[in-house]
Formats: C-alpha cells, sequence, structure tokens
C-alpha cells in the first residue's frame, strides 16, 4: 500500500472533496488532485504522514480557505479589464489632446512673451541709457533705469507660466504612465 | 474585545504580500505547488501555510494570472505546475511598484514619524 493511499489520506480527501462541494468551489476535482499531489510530494521528499496531515489543517477548514479565496474574491473577466483599459486609454487621448492643445499653447504663448518683453526690456533699456534710441521702441517717457527694472519682473512672469507649464507636462505624464500597461520589466528597487 | 497580538499583524501583512512573493517566485520558471511552499518557507517571515498558499495558487489561477499544466511525477499523483501567464507578468509589474512606493514610505515614515 503506498502511503498516498494510508486510510488516513483518504478519509481527509473524502471529507476534503465533500467539504468542496458543499461550499460550491469551483474546479473541485483539479483543487483536490493539487492536495494529493502535495501530500505525494511531501512523503516522497521524507516528511512523516502525521506532520504533512496536520500541516494542511482540519478538511474542512482547507475547504473553507479555497471557498473564501475563490468564491469572495470572484475572479475578474479579463477581456472586460482589456476593453476597460483600452476605453480609458482612448478617453485620455482624445480629453488629453484638447486640454493639451489648450493649456500648452497658452501657458506657452504667455511664458514666451514674457521672457521676450523680459529681454527687450533689458536691451531697450541698457541701449537707452548710452543715448540709442532703437526705432519702433517707446518707453512711454520711462527713464531707463525703470525700463531695466522691469526686465526681471517680465522674466519672473515668465518663469510662473513655464513652471505651470512644467507641472501640467508632469501631470499628464504621469496620466499616460498609468493607463498605460506595464512593460513587464518590473521598476527595478532604487 | 481580544488585544490583537503582533502574530495576528505578521499573518495579515503575510497575506497582503504573499501574492507578489508567489507570483515573483514563479516569474522566471514554473513551479508546482510544494516547491513554492518550501521555497517560501525558506524566507521565514513569508512561510506561509499550505491552507494560505494553494487556495491562492488557485485564484491566480481564476484571475489568469497564472495557468496551469500536469506532468508525471515519480512520488504519485502528476503534478501540478504552475507558470505566470503575460496578465500575471503585468500583475507582477504593477504590484512590485505599489511595494516599492508603499515600502519606501513605510520606511521613511518610521525614520521621520511623517513630520508635517
Amino acid at each position: 500500500m503506498s502511503p498516498q493511499e494510508d486510510p488516513m489520506v483518504t478519509h481527509y480527501m473524502a471529507r476534503f472533496e465533500s467539504a468542496l462541494r458543499r461550499y460550491g468551489v469551483p474546479e473541485a476535482q483539479e483543487i483536490a488532485l493539487d492536495v494529493r499531489s502535495h501530500i505525494a510530494e511531501a512523503l516522497g521528499y521524507g516528511r512523516p504522514l502525521d506532520s504533512v496531515m496536520s500541516t494542511l489543517g482540519q478538511p474542512d477548514a482547507l475547504a473553507r480557505a479555497y471557498a473564501v479565496e475563490l468564491l469572495m474574491h470572484p475572479p475578474k473577466d479579463a477581456r472586460v479589464d482589456a476593453v476597460m483599459r483600452f476605453l480609458r486609454i482612448l478617453a485620455l487621448v482624445i480629453a488629453g489632446s484638447f486640454v493639451s492643445l489648450i493649456v500648452a499653447t497658452v501657458l506657452g504663448a504667455f511664458g514666451l512673451s514674457f521672457l521676450l518683453a523680459a529681454i527687450i526690456l533689458l536691451m531697450g533699456g541698457v541701449l537707452e541709457a548710452f543715448g540709442v534710441q532703437l526705432a519702433h521702441v517707446h518707453t512711454g517717457g520711462l527713464p531707463p533705469w525703470a525700463v531695466i527694472a522691469l526686465s526681471p519682473v517680465a522674466g519672473v512672469v515668465a518663469w510662473f507660466f513655464f513652471w505651470l507649464l512644467w507641472l501640467y507636462v508632469r501631470a499628464a505624464a504621469r496620466a499616460v504612465r498609468r493607463a498605460l500597461p506595464s512593460s513587464g520589466i518590473a521598476k527595478p528597487a532604487a | 474585545m481580544p488585544e490583537p497580538n503582533a502574530s495576528d499583524w505578521t499573518s495579515q501583512l503575510r497575506r497582503g504580500v504573499l501574492e507578489l512573493c508567489v507570483l515573483r517566485v514563479l516569474r522566471d520558471d514554473a513551479s508546482y505547488g510544494y516547491e513554492i511552499v518550501t521555497r517560501l518557507a525558506a524566507l521565514g517571515p513569508l512561510a506561509a501555510g499550505e491552507n494560505t498558499l494553494y487556495p491562492l495558487l488557485r485564484r491566480l489561477k481564476a484571475e489568469h494570472f497564472l495557468e496551469t499544466y500536469s506532468v508525471d511525477s515519480p512520488a504519485g499523483p502528476p503534478r501540478l505546475y504552475y507558470r505566470l501567464t503575460p496578465r500575471g507578468r503585468e500583475r507582477l509589474s504593477s504590484l512590485q511598484t505599489e511595494w516599492t512606493d508603499m515600502a519606501r514610505a513605510v520606511e521613511r515614515c518610521l525614520n521621520d514619524g511623517a513630520p508635517a
């Protein structure tokens, strides 16, 4: 008689399979095969039968553990998941394109305008201080030092708009990363 | 109400990370239940009882993170091998990222007490 045919094993498996059916656990036959295979492997590795059976726990408790795992966490359908992910990416691309177009254009245009204004104010002020009057540049009667002083103010405003743009790009990149399926290569721990 | 002790806490914690560890154990090679149990048992606090690990393997299979195939075993009944599916690899990658973020946050909290 092989150890797997020991009355203790036979009795355990009969009670276990009956409990699986009682709890309505799916794929009960394959689960029973898993447990039988576990017992055989453990005995094959020289573990005493008593110890193998006691670590498995009571047959009813083991069947209940399967029921809890399989019936309380019903598996999500992989296809529904894939469709949902596709729709999420599609929505992100459509909404994200419009929003990005507006946000990037507005913030970029403001940022560039103020940056150019800062450069022109600085150059215009310095040149005016040396008595050079640029054609088409009117400083409204401001003294050259005031024109130069306005340059960093415009620079700060430009920096503010670029900073907002950077925040937006960072948030958008994060949203895209979250929506895209992972590559299968785990991120290394830093 | 009885106060939960440290071992309750450890077992709750283990339950949470066991899925990640099982997926990682199977990342490079397929394996069968008994081998997975013994490999995790060698990692001390991650040693999960058969009555935790086997049901978890079935759930991961039901969720299409794992697939099985059987191979004749010299020990008796055929061995049921588990291996990762492409969906399982995605799951491993996302859980690993979650774990890294969580571990880093907990470490910061333990060092600094999460300053305001």
